[in-house]
């Protein structure tokens, strides 16, 4: 009889769900935020056993509750099970996206619809490039959603049915707890109890990851809370999620997302936390608004998840952070890009920041547009005798005509003065720039 | 892969003999300064491969045991950071854990009662623990500590966390032992707490990795500066020739050439 047996594969184990290996770590699992530009930021997604923190300072919008609906909104296409934190967790999940085309016939459209509005945004006839332009790359600000069975698209103008909430409960697969309820004396240490009985009781016969989406972390419904103990709780939550089938998104209210509410705040928040992203909206700045235009707000990266590995995989595979060697032209490795979001009519995407042309104008001229008028530029005379006349963002300098000077010669012909080329320059904030 | 040491260029004089080593020893302090965008963990993981798996083209360690006390992270990542790099306990050398960091799944009350030894639960732990394992030590043996600057943030009194170092020094200039601590500084420049402030003042040496000023970069991920501390004496070790070198790290370790070079320093 021969010695020799064949060699049976293992039978690999199917892959849950909505989850993927870690790049680096292939023992472990991530899922997907959402967002994909988001779970590119983070080196694919979020590990398993590890938290994620948004920080949202801006008091006039939501990007953190934004966020934590799609988050949800990513568990429960995935089959995930969840349990929402919040001063009104029913209204949270009520309010989220949901597959473009959903009220008509509940049937989810893939890519087409963001190709669509990719198409729709683009203005003008197809653009003709020269043939040896035609094999280069696009260039591209942002990350294309290429799984959509790992992050499904998602459309902002639908919102999730109520069958599928109702049905997510009834199977216990969506769980609310409101901390601020019961008169809880310690609303954190409430919210641990939670969360461990929630672990335990799924440990045993639970293959579907846990998303614990805590949204408006600390804010005036749960009480005073002050700075050490949600860094206690950070800690311990970390503590509670390592090594198990779950992972945490939790959002800051704007008051405590702000760098100034306690000494080098969002350095520890960036320390006891895996992840940490601050999206800070410019809607309402004066000066970053009409700068920026096209974007809803700037993000930066505090830290990323680095799971059994020194380098996390951000920094090595993050095509919007840029941090990776085969980004730069010299394959050495360059400076992290400048990041922004934008929220459009169906979705949240981040992208890179980049400044316009000359300030305000979206395009650089050498000679005026139509619609410019072309003021002549005369030689300076005293001040008291220049009236300065601004309408919207045009200046126009008048003075008395110039004598003639006695020593000037005299000629028949009278000298016309050509009108002096300048590149347009525009601004909303006229005063911002008068000198 | 083997190391040469923590840094290229340092060693430390052996106490009581002649020679130096690429560690320090009995009972010294070295002080190793982070920050968010420049993190020094691979130098936890450089010590502990100089010594369980030395260089044979550098002066070996007298250090024989390394003891790893995990606050900050558990100690799964460590274990698989050093699996990967294939640095484990050896007939020669050992690798021990104390996993602080689960501790603080069941939080006790900041100030545990009369009997306590430092006012706090977690910090009376850490140093029964770490008793219990310099009482079993046989040989020269090197405590790396992961972090001890998130202690201050949950809320746990400075002074306890200064008192708890003092005790834990005591017990290591008994054992013959040295001490390696990471510490995540919030701000560049100044000490912001008592127990940064001690540090300073207690330590041998001291190893900054702070964030370069034009921001992350793909190819350095940070400058490390050798300062000497003020409990050495003229002679107590050797520094690096260059003042200030880069780094970058990897999967497994952190590479360190000089500024303006890409050649790694070994």
């Amino acid at each position: 009889m021969s010695s020799f047996k064949r060699r049976v594969q293992a039978q690999q184990s199917i892959p849950t769900k909505g989850t993927q290996p870690v790049i680096g770590a292939p023992s472990l699992l991530q899922i997907s935020t959402g967002v994909p530009s988001i779970d590119d930021l983070l080196g694919g997604g979020l590990p398993l056993g590890h938290v994620l923190l948004i920080l949202a300072p801006d008091h006039n919008s939501a990007w953190g509750e934004l966020i934590s609906r799609y988050f949800i909104a990513q568990g429960l296409s995935s089959e995930h099970r969840l349990l929402v934190c919040d001063s009104q967790p029913d209204r949270l999940v009520s309010g989220c996206m949901w597959y473009p085309g959903t009220k008509n016939n509940n049937v989810m459209h893939g890519p087409e619809d963001s190709r669509d509005e990719a198409n729709a945004e683009t203005t003008g006839d197809k653009v003709k490039i020269a043939w040896r332009y035609e094999q280069m790359k696009q260039f591209k600000t942002t990350v294309d959603d290429k799984n959509e069975d790992y992050c499904h698209s998602f459309d902002l103008a639908s919102t999730i049915p109520a069958t599928y909430i109702e049905d997510g409960i009834s199977k216990g697969q969506i769980i609310y707890y409101n901390p601020g309820l019961k008169g809880n004396s310690d609303p954190l240490d409430g919210l641990i109890t939670k969360l461990v009985s929630c672990l335990g009781a799924s440990q045993s016969h639970e293959k579907s990851p846990l998303r614990i989406c805590i949204n408006n972390l600390g804010s005036f419904a749960w009480g005073g809370i002050q700075s050490h103990l949600i860094c206690r709780f950070l800690l311990r939550l970390r503590t509670i999620v390592r090594n198990t089938n779950s992972c945490a998104l939790i959002t800051l209210p704007p008051h405590l997302s702000d760098a100034n509410y306690a000494p080098h705040w969002v350095s520890k928040l960036g320390h006891l936390s895996d992840g940490c992203l601050t999206l800070q909206g410019i809607t309402s700045d004066p000066v970053l608004a009409p700068t920026f235009p096209s974007y809803s707000g700037l993000l930066k990266v505090h830290a990323t998840p680095s799971a059994q590995t020194l380098l996390d995989p951000s920094r090595r595979f993050s095509q919007l952070r840029g941090l990776n060697s085969t980004n730069s032209a010299t394959g050495t490795g360059g400076g992290e890009n400048n990041l922004a979001f934008k929220c459009m009519r169906k979705r949240l995407v981040v992208e890179t920041l980049h400044l316009d042309v000359e300030g305000g104008v979206g395009e650089r001229r050498t000679t005026p547009a139509a619609s410019a008028v072309v003021d002549p530029i005369v030689p300076h005379v005293a001040h008291e005798e220049v009236k300065r006349e601004t309408q919207l963002a045009r200046i126009m300098i008048d003075t008395p005509p110039e004598r003639p000077s006695e020593t000037a010669p005299k000629t028949d012909e009278p000298v016309q003065k050509k009108a002096r080329k300048k590149v347009a320059f525009r601004t909303a904030e006229s005063d911002l720039y008068d000198f | 892969m083997a190391s040469s040491g923590l840094l290229p260029g340092v060693s430390f004089r052996c106490v009581g003999e002649e020679g130096h080593d690429p560690l320090p020893t009995a009972g010294n302090l070295l002080l190793v300064t982070d920050h968010l965008d420049a993190s020094a963990d691979f130098l936890l993981i450089r010590a502990a491969t100089t010594v369980l798996k030395p260089n044979k083209a550098h002066s070996p360690t007298a250090i024989k045991k390394c003891i790893f006390m995990t606050f900050a992270r558990e100690e799964a990542h460590w274990r698989a950071i050093l699996g990967k790099a294939n640095v484990i306990g050896t007939k020669d050398a050992d690798l021990t854990f104390l996993d602080l960091f689960s501790q603080w799944r069941s939080s006790k009350p900041a100030n545990d009662g009369d009997d306590s030894l430092f006012g706090n639960g977690h910090l009376d732990e850490a140093y029964k623990m770490l008793k219990a394992e310099l009482a079993n030590a046989t040989r020269s043996s090197i405590v790396l500590i992961d972090d001890l600057a998130h202690l201050e943030w949950v809320g746990i009194n400075e002074q306890d966390i200064v008192r708890f170092l003092r005790s834990i020094r005591s017990l290591l200039r008994e054992a013959g032992a040295s001490l390696l601590i990471i510490y995540h500084k919030l701000a560049i420049e100044t000490p912001t707490s008592d127990v940064q402030r001690y540090l300073l003042s207690t330590c041998l040496a001291h190893i900054e990795c702070r964030p370069l000023v034009s921001g992350r970069s793909g190819s350095v991920a940070g400058e490390i500066r050798f300062h000497i501390g003020p409990e050495a004496w003229p002679g107590d070790m050797s520094t690096p020739t260059r003042q200030v070198l880069h780094y970058r790290c990897t999967d497994i370790t952190g590479v360190v050439f000089e500024k303006g070079s890409t050649s790694i320093l070994t």
